[in-house]
């Protein structure tokens, strides 16, 4: 089902080179997440905010060591989920349709994992303190909590994606039911 | 719906084809097919009045109700 509108030749040559933009960067993390020891980067950045005191009591038993590398690592590919669904839009623009359902369905994922990257960000901070000091003697155990202004913004930023998604939706079908009248 | 195309009706009084008729009216012939077969929501006014035009006949010739 396509519906009259294409996009020009020289935007569907751009969304072709952003399109391999995306594809480089989320290899680039790909490749940086195995060779660069982003999990350790990451536990020990949480582990310098604690204080001295509870920097000490903190242990690594291999079920922590596990929790630790699970939240790091849905962290970390947060963002490259956004690469993706980012990658996935400008490859269907690409083609020139724009008002067809594969676009609508891949801006509205778009804006789901910024969403999500946003509220992975939100809760990132309370799961690894939490994860780090869960076992720590009683005095020792820090739970914390952390929003700050740009993640919120990602929030918003994910959720405008989102109904520009749903509005796209009823374009498309508007459009094709415009289609249907000669 | 209850709305009859007799587009074919007129198309044969008229002895043309419905290709003939969407180069005269400037419109793709799968429209044309799509208006005969009557699977189209609806026709502008200003289609009407070009089909009219070309096969001289009136709007309520080529629409009916049952």
């Amino acid at each position: 089902m396509t519906i009259g509108y294409r996009l020009p030749k020289a935007w569907q040559k751009a969304c072709r080179v952003f399109q391999l933009l995306c594809a480089f960067v989320a290899l680039f993390a790909i490749w940086a997440y195995f060779t660069m020891g982003v999990v350790d980067v990451t536990v020990d950045a949480y582990w310098q905010e604690l204080s001295p005191e509870v920097q000490s009591a903190v242990s690594y038993s291999p079920l922590k060591k596990g929790l630790l590398w699970t939240i790091s690592t849905i962290a970390y590919f947060a963002p490259v989920l956004i690469v993706y669904a980012t990658f996935s839009v400008f490859s269907k623009l690409a083609s020139g349709e724009v008002f067809i359902p594969p676009v609508t369905r891949r801006i509205r994922f778009l804006g789901l994992t910024i969403i999500l990257y946003a509220l992975s960000r939100i809760l990132m901070n309370t799961l690894m303190i939490l994860a780090l000091t869960y076992d720590n003697p009683p005095s020792m155990k820090v739970l914390s909590f952390m929003v700050n202004g740009q993640q919120i913004t990602m929030l918003m930023v994910g959720v405008i994606i989102l109904l520009i998604g749903q509005v796209f939706t009823k374009a498309v079908s508007m459009a094709e039911e415009h289609k249907q009248f000669v | 719906m209850a709305i009859i195309v007799r587009l074919d009706v007129m198309l044969a009084q008229r002895k043309m084809k419905s290709k003939e008729l969407a180069a005269a009216i400037g419109i793709a012939e799968q429209n044309v097919s799509a208006l005969r077969q009557g699977k189209v929501k609806g026709v502008r006014f200003d289609t009407l009045d070009k089909i009219c035009e070309v096969l001289d006949c009136k709007p309520g010739d080529l629409l009916d109700r049952e």
